[in-house]
């Protein structure tokens, strides 16, 4: 109890520092400091990562000229919360001004995108346990299974197996990430001096497909190969 | 990478052509020039290589080491130069380092491989260069040694080497020169290169051939060759007719660049184009095939400014000029095609110019006419234009800028819009070709940056989806043992409702030995009616299991019965009796109870408790 008692302590100090920084920012914004509008929005969200915290992240790098830590403030946005139109009608925004093209997600991801993550897993836990006690509970009490009871477990098992697609989209959905800086050497192996095999753009998205030390191997739409954990972000990270 | 054309595979495949004889007759391989195969059949390719010089592969290696020069001032280098007729891939076995005396120092140098005809057959030989200084004059002996020529043992001769302290009066090393034209450059900028071999005594010049450079980080072209004879400036000072080797590198890596050379004197035997000014002896006779080096010369290459690069920049370094560019028409229809061709000049580093990308705009789609056109220091570009529209006064501009290593800026050389007149298609009118909107479609919705939010909004503790982290899947382990317990709480009722003698025991276990403790503390402070009143009950809940009834109920004849027959009447059956009279005196009797000797009996009680627990 009082190690709940103390984590919901330092989680209030840590809510009350991010709407601090938040409001800061807001502040800076709002006077032109654009750069010190994005410290300030990147200390909230590390404090307490936020979906109106990266949209306007996103809004004061964008104003700062970098497109690619932009694009990956409002994605992450929609990380957080799907709903967020604002932070959707940006990146559209960005993406038309850039020409760059917006990844491309499977059935199961773009089903993954109807609600926040957490959602996905409390529904799946919820429909999971309330399967498990429908079933287990009567047997354990000696009570008979009555028809609502097998009715309902029959509802939380569909629902349970609803949410499995979901939840594999969300595991690939984390490895998407967004390129950061202009120009990036896509390289063919994972060491510094290797061979480019292209230059990848600020603000396009990849698949991070695995990791080796520093480098990650990116999939792109046209084109795949090693960048490293600096030139590459995942949304989910 | 290699700057020699003759090093790594490539130079191995040449001389295995070389040794099939498919490459040209003559002996100096650094003239001929590599040749398309593919669309031989293998008769004529047969025909070929039987019409070639054979390789003289029976010939003795015949090994020879000599000192050039064999007398040398102390301090002042020789070359050790050991002399094989053999090829250079067939020595299998080279001592690391040499039996050289003491006062010798001697450092590898380069080895080189070249052919020469003898006798209608190509001839292999190779030669090892080792730089020889010694600083104390004396006649020095290079003692034999053996090396390994396809496996096989080959003595190298023994050779003489004198040191003297004054001029030995004998030409100095005959040495190559390298002058670089510049030597701070730009990552891609082309620079010539100079290989001189100074004239000897007599104004004496000998050909080279294989001229060789050697390091890593550039790029060199055959096609950029010039050979001459004439009057140079030596690197060192002072001016010699010369044979000058004109070549150009391109490095592709910044930091310092380390480039040497390396060449064989061919007397007489020209290898291509040469070109010779002034007065100069060239020596008769079979020549002297000896493997010259020049010492290395640095480079310092510079990465290109990444600040002020302009649009269209490919790569091109170097001083270049562009001519007006061409239209083929200046009054078209949409949809027909119009060349626009352009003119660029430089240098000899013009070759290497790439072609600027067409233009594709929604206005004008653009592809490139052809190879670029090469014409002595210029190149000519041409594009095929499609106006896709009318709507259009201008072709589009294509981007092009160059890098000028002079002033260390790029510079832009961009084709400039050129005006033309575009009339419509004979099948369109005006913007038919573009695709019109239904009319019932929304307008394009207006894209603009959103405001800021003005509160954080939906936050999470982490990007880290909830299914991803530790104490979640530590949570969903709550219900697993939460289900758990409740099953085996169930068992374990079903278990006792099933077997009620067990509990029936187990409760008395319990009850028993709480009583034991009442009893052993009441006989620890001498409280003789405590002690008796916690014994019987102690003796009662022992028996009350066998009844099975209500412990209270118990009296002692029901105690007895649970006794061995045997101790009903002997000591256990006495302590028994004793204690329920005593209680029962008390309870019943008119007069005092009398618990005298009562204690005294607590070991032979706790003895009998424990072995009626025993047989709960």
């Amino acid at each position: 109890m009082l190690l709940l008692l103390w984590g919901a302590h330092l989680r209030a100090d840590n809510y009350a520092a991010a709407e601090q920084s938040f409001q800061a920012g807001v502040k800076a914004y709002g006077s032109g400091d654009f750069s010190g509008a994005a410290r300030d929005f990147q200390e909230s969200a590390g404090k307490q990562p936020a979906a109106g915290t990266y949209q306007n992240l996103g809004n004061a790098e964008w104003q700062l000229g970098r497109m690619g830590p932009a694009i990956l403030a409002w994605e992450r946005a929609l990380w957080l919360s799907p709903g967020a139109t604002e932070a959707r009608d940006n990146l559209e925004f960005a993406r038309t001004t850039g020409q760059l093209e917006a990844p491309e997600l499977a059935w199961y991801e773009v089903v993954s995108t109807w609600i926040p993550s957490g959602w996905w897993a409390v529904l799946t836990a919820f429909s999971l346990w309330l399967v498990a006690d429908l079933l287990a509970l009567p047997g354990i009490f000696q009570r008979r299974r009555t028809g609502w009871q097998q009715s309902l477990a029959a509802l939380g098992l569909t629902l349970f197996l609803l949410t499995l697609p979901a939840h594999y989209g969300w595991h690939t959905r984390s490895r998407i990430g967004i390129v950061l800086e202009a120009n990036t050497p896509l390289r063919l192996t994972p060491t510094e001096q290797a061979q480019e095999v292209t230059r990848v753009g600020a603000g396009e998205p990849g698949r991070c497909e695995r990791t080796l030390g520093d480098y990650c191997y990116i999939r792109f739409r046209n084109a795949a190969g090693w960048l490293t954990r600096e030139e590459f972000a995942l949304v989910a990270q | 990478m290699s700057g020699s054309w003759l090093g790594g595979r490539a130079g191995s495949l040449v001389r295995m052509m070389v040794v099939a004889g498919l490459l040209g007759p003559v002996g100096l391989v650094g003239s001929v020039r590599a040749q398309s195969f593919d669309k031989m059949t293998g008769d004529q390719l047969m025909s070929l290589m039987l019409s070639a010089p054979r390789l003289a592969t029976d010939q003795p290696v015949d090994p020879a080491a000599t000192f050039d020069p064999p007398v040398i001032s102390a301090g002042t280098k020789a070359m050790y130069r050991v002399t094989l007729h053999t090829l250079d891939e067939a020595i299998t076995r080279w001592p690391d380092t040499l039996p050289a005396p003491p006062p010798l120092d001697m450092v590898r140098g380069a080895q080189g491989m070249m052919f020469i005809m003898g006798a209608g057959k190509m001839q292999p030989l190779t030669v090892v260069n080792y730089h020889v200084t010694a600083a104390t004059p004396g006649n020095y002996v290079m003692p034999a040694y053996t090396i390994e020529i396809y496996g096989r043992p080959v003595t190298i001769p023994e050779a003489r080497l004198q040191v003297v302290a004054g001029d030995p009066g004998l030409p100095p090393l005959r040495e190559l020169l390298l002058a670089p034209e510049q030597t701070n450059v730009y990552v891609g900028q082309s620079v010539r290169l100079r290989v001189l071999s100074p004239a000897g005594p007599n104004r004496s010049v000998q050909m080279l051939s294989q001229v060789q450079l050697n390091g890593d980080g550039f790029i060199t072209g055959k096609g950029d060759v010039r050979q001459q004879i004439t009057m140079a400036q030596l690197p060192g000072g002072g001016q010699s007719m010369a044979f000058i080797y004109d070549t150009r590198l391109t490095p592709f890596a910044q930091g310092p660049l380390k480039i040497s050379a390396q060449a064989f004197t061919a007397g007489n035997q020209f290898g291509g184009q040469i070109v010779i000014q002034g007065g100069v002896t060239i020596p008769g006779g079979a020549p002297q095939f000896d493997l010259l080096e020049a010492d290395p010369v640095t480079l310092n290459v510079q990465p290109l400014p990444v600040a002020g690069r302009l649009p269209g920049f490919q790569g091109a370094v170097g001083s270049f000029l562009r001519d007006t560019p061409q239209l083929s028409a200046t009054n078209v229809t949409a949809g027909t095609p119009v060349k626009l061709s352009v003119t660029y000049r430089g240098g000899l580093e013009i070759a290497h110019l790439s072609m600027p990308p067409a233009p594709d705009t929604p206005a004008w789609q653009g592809f490139p006419t052809g190879n670029p056109i090469f014409a002595g220091n210029s190149v000519t570009f041409t594009y095929t234009l499609i106006p896709q529209t009318d709507q259009t006064a201008a072709t589009p501009e294509i981007p092009f800028s160059y890098f000028d290593p002079d002033i260390g800026q790029y510079q832009d050389l961009s084709i400039p819009a050129m005006p033309i007149k575009v009339l419509p298609g004979p099948a369109m009118g005006t913007n038919d070709c573009l695709p019109m909107l239904p009319a019932d479609s929304a307008p394009e919705k207006v894209r603009h940056l959103s405001a800021l939010a003005t509160t954080p909004g939906v936050a999470a503790s982490s990007l880290v989806p909830l299914q991803a982290r530790g104490w979640f899947v530590l949570v969903e382990l709550g219900p697993v043992l939460g289900l758990l317990g409740l099953w085996l709480a169930s068992r374990r009722r079903q278990f006792w409702e099933q077997h009620p003698d067990l509990r029936r025991r187990r409760e008395a276990r319990r009850a028993l030995m709480r009583e034991r403790q009442t009893l052993q503390h009441a006989a620890l402070a001498g409280d003789a009616r405590a002690f008796v009143s916690s014994g019987i009950q102690s003796l009662r809940l022992a028996c009350a299991p066998h009844f099975p009834a209500e412990p209270r109920a118990l009296v002692c004849g029901d105690v007895l019965q649970v006794l061995p027959p045997q101790e009903r009447d002997g000591e256990r059956g006495q302590i028994v009796r004793r204690l329920f009279q005593a209680i029962d005196a008390l309870e019943f009797a008119d007069t005092p109870a009398r618990f005298t000797g009562l204690l005294e009996l607590q070991p032979q009680l706790d003895q009998l408790l424990t072995e009626l627990e025993a047989r709960l």
